[in-house]
């Protein structure tokens, strides 16, 4: 069961909550108290039942590319249910060493904060091509954000980083946030 | 005396042959000793379709054993799939479509490379677009495995006699130096390098392109093949198929530059 991305509505609803939060573009990287958030922390644990309405998730490669004929996936356990999201589809390829923009998902509605478990990224190895071998890829970090509707602005939930933090192979196309989701 | 001199000078002749100026080379007849072991690899595992179709071109152009030939079997119902459009490569055109060839996007997107190399492979029955010489270039310049794809489907373009207006980055001249910079780009992280992109642009450089590898990238190449025949597609991954065949392209078209050209797919 998942909940799509692409619709005009969410659209429109992240452009409403990016004016809301007073983020530019994709980056939303102001927290609550209006500072710049740097990489790697965690912002100020939310209340229980904060109302969060979206996720926005955004990845950095190492030091092997993600090619377009895959795709990564991420997914956020509500309630038990994974939900599932696209970042991106196939069709990009992410280059060594850099960061993607922000994909965007929608939770289920009257999610709280205590109602999310985890985090996951999967992601779907491409069949390759003519003399193009299956894709490998390295993910050293996955910058997490989501919407507090309660709060009205983006909230960083952390910013897991390793060298690589999953190294996504034909055998290895999951990563669960092992310290689960932090509220 | 004489025979003794004859047989001195073929020595020096034969090491000639072998080492370039300046190239940091492989010790004479090691590179021969890796294409063997390399295609006795390749002869034990014929997993890879386009491995093997790669392996068919080799074998025409380098008189390799006749074994050594595209052989329809084995043969997955994924190779069935893939075969009705990349069959042509081996002489069983089934005559896909135009849509089974990829698509390219309406808006001024790049398309996907793959696209790019089937239309080449079928660009004397259906035309190619007027802009393809600037999707070449633009795939060029994206570099990786999108430049050394984008030099397979101009070869395959001019195999058939199809014109296309090259400009930028897709001259000849650009394609090779860009190809000599990917072969000589230092990886990001050594642990992951993509080694099978390196070994084909190694191949389609001493190849479709004739130009000379940089120093020591032969003998690297040669340094990297394992213990089993074969050379891995990354650092901490076994031998597979793809980057051997890539490998021994390259070994092959480094040791016998002088061999004649001939069309990449079966007439």
């Amino acid at each position: 069961m998942g909940h799509g991305i692409s619709s005009k509505g969410l659209v429109l609803g992240i452009v409403a909550a990016c004016a809301a939060a007073g983020c530019t573009g994709s980056e939303a990287r102001i927290a609550p108290d209006g500072t710049e958030v740097e990489l790697g922390e965690v912002s100020e644990a939310l209340a229980f039942t904060d109302q969060l309405t979206q996720v926005a998730v955004r990845f950095q490669t190492g030091g092997d590319d993600k090619r377009s004929d895959s795709q990564v996936f991420f997914q956020v356990a509500v309630n038990g249910v994974w939900a599932l999201y696209s970042a991106g589809g196939t069709g990009a390829t992410w280059p060594n060493g850099t960061w993607t923009g922000f994909f965007y998902g929608n939770l289920p509605a009257g999610t709280r904060n205590q109602d999310i478990s985890n985090f996951r990224v999967s992601w779907q190895q491409g069949i390759g091509g003519f003399i193009l071998s299956g894709d490998n890829w390295n993910m050293e970090a996955v910058d997490i954000w989501v919407f507090d509707a309660t709060l009205g602005s983006w909230v960083q939930k952390g910013t897991p980083i390793a060298d690589p933090l999953q190294r996504f192979t034909s055998s290895t196309t999951s990563w669960v946030w092992p310290v689960g989701w932090p509220l | 005396m004489t025979a003794r001199w004859i047989a001195a000078s073929a020595l020096v002749v034969g090491i000639a042959a072998w080492a370039r100026p300046d190239d940091p080379a492989p010790e004479p007849g090691a590179a021969e000793t890796a294409i063997a072991r390399g295609l006795a690899y390749l002869r034990g595992d014929p997993s890879d379709l386009s491995a093997r179709i790669v392996l068919d071109y080799l074998q025409r152009k380098y008189a390799l054993p006749a074994d050594l030939a595209y052989d329809a079997t084995p043969r997955t119902d994924e190779d069935d799939r893939k075969l009705r459009v990349w069959g042509r490569f081996v002489g069983t055109d089934q005559h896909p479509e135009q849509a089974a060839l990829g698509r390219f996007p309406d808006d001024s997107a790049t398309p996907a490379i793959e696209a790019m190399v089937m239309h080449a492979l079928y660009c004397d029955r259906f035309a190619l677009p007027a802009a393809y010489g600037e999707l070449i270039a633009r795939l060029a310049v994206a570099g990786d495995y999108e430049l050394t794809h984008a030099v397979l489907a101009m070869k395959l373009a001019e195999d058939r006699g199809c014109a296309v207006r090259v400009q930028g980055a897709a001259r000849p001249a650009d394609l090779a130096r860009q190809t000599r910079a990917l072969v000589s780009r230092a990886p990001g992280d050594p642990r992951f390098e993509p080694l099978d992109v390196r070994y084909e642009a190694l191949a389609v450089l001493e190849d479709f392109l004739a130009d000379r590898s940089p120093p020591g990238a032969i003998a690297r190449l040669v340094a990297e093949q394992q213990p089993d025949g074969g050379w891995r597609p990354s650092a901490d991954q076994p031998s597979a198929p793809h980057p051997t065949v890539m490998a021994v392209w390259a070994l092959l078209a480094w040791t016998r530059p002088g061999v004649p050209e001939v069309a990449f797919a079966r007439p």
